[in-house]
């Protein structure tokens, strides 16, 4: 008697394609994965026989530098993280605030394995690599300039400070990354009596070192003329160290 | 953009005749002295024109003043500035002598006080 066995279906295959992928933060700012960047943005992209969607990862290595977050929790290698943990944005590459030892650039990255919706089951063909091109933030100029009022006797020469026009001032200087400033710029002349650095009259537009200033070279010389009491004005812009960007 | 207001006190000196003579000038946080004197050698008018807050002792604005020496003297109240824009604004007293209430100007003098965000 010749029986024959027939196979009525077949098990579902496990995913046959996974790649490699990179993706772009900067330090201090952290990255949340979207499900594209484990499966469309790869190269090569993911694939499954069946077509079947992704259902979860595993993190098999951790990056060099940062840490992987899943419900603003870090994790460790190994880990499985969910396609609805990715798709609500609940995982998330941590960068440090500042790029390690003052390297400008870094490319850390960390590799996983894909499971499909159909078989449940790792592609076992190796590491999907997701590389982190972390850069660092772009500096940015002072945020705050204030205003300042001196207050001098007739005939004195006033000799200005870095003081001034920084922490004198109302509101005091500030910069968003904590960078000392660095340079006034004097943007308008006072209208009577001459604004001299070094002796030399000062320029509109011309920057001068805050450290210059402290040094005891840009003064004011009012007109001995005028006997009456006087409020005179004059404009000035603040550059930090980190940026050399003046404000706006 | 940052703004310096410079608040230059007035010229104080030796008193000369038919002219107004700054005295003293003194500035604290919530108020600013001043003393001023005229000598005059002729019948003479003064008169002044002032922002609010500022007082002046001694006579009154649009007075004959006999020949001679007159004395006066000033206070000026500081407040918060309430201008967002330079947060400065400043009090102003405009004196002038004349050698008669129609007649010519003999001479003038301004004495001011800035006012800051500093509150009093």
């Amino acid at each position: 008697m010749l029986y024959t066995i027939t196979n009525s279906g077949s098990a579902n295959s496990r995913p046959s394609q996974i790649g490699a992928n990179t993706v772009a933060t900067t330090y201090g700012t952290s990255y949340v994965f979207t499900l594209a960047d484990f499966t469309t943005g790869t190269t090569p992209p993911y694939a499954d026989p069946e077509d079947d969607a992704l259902s979860y990862i595993k993190v098999l290595t951790l990056p060099s530098q940062g840490e992987l977050h899943v419900n603003d929790v870090a994790i460790s290698a190994n880990t499985i993280v969910s396609v609805g943990v990715i798709s609500t944005g609940n995982f998330k590459l941590v960068p440090p605030a500042t790029a390690p030892g003052g390297l400008a650039e870094l490319v850390p990255s960390f590799t996983f394995d894909c499971a499909d919706a159909g078989s449940n089951q790792l592609s076992g063909l190796g590491a999907g690599v997701m590389s982190l091109s972390l850069t660092s933030a772009a500096n940015s100029a002072p945020s705050t300039v204030g205003d300042n009022t001196v207050l001098f006797g007739y005939g004195v020469t006033k000799v200005f400070s870095a003081a001034d026009f920084t922490t004198n001032t109302t509101p005091a200087y500030s910069d968003p990354e904590g960078n000392a400033a660095y340079k006034v710029k004097i943007t308008s002349l006072p209208s009577s009596g001459s604004l001299t650095f070094n002796g030399s009259p000062v320029l509109i537009n011309q920057e001068i070192l805050l450290s210059a200033v402290d040094s005891g070279y840009l003064t004011f010389n009012q007109d001995l003329a005028v006997k009456s009491s006087q409020t005179i004005t004059f404009d000035f812009s603040i550059s930090d160290v980190g940026s050399e960007q003046f404000t706006s | 953009m940052g703004t310096i207001t410079m608040s230059v006190g007035p010229q104080l000196g030796e008193s000369v005749d038919n002219e107004i003579n700054a005295t003293s000038f003194v500035e604290s946080t919530c108020t600013t002295t001043f003393g001023f004197d005229v000598i005059v050698t002729t019948d003479s008018w003064i008169e002044w024109s002032a922002s609010s807050g500022v007082t002046v002792t001694g006579g009154v604005s649009g007075e004959t003043l006999s020949a001679g020496t007159h004395s006066y003297t000033g206070t000026v109240v500081g407040f918060k500035s309430f201008d967002a824009t330079q947060n400065t604004v400043t009090s102003n007293l405009f004196i002038k002598l004349k050698d008669s209430q129609a007649g010519a100007t003999l001479d003038n003098l301004t004495i001011s006080r800035v006012h800051s965000t500093q509150n009093c």
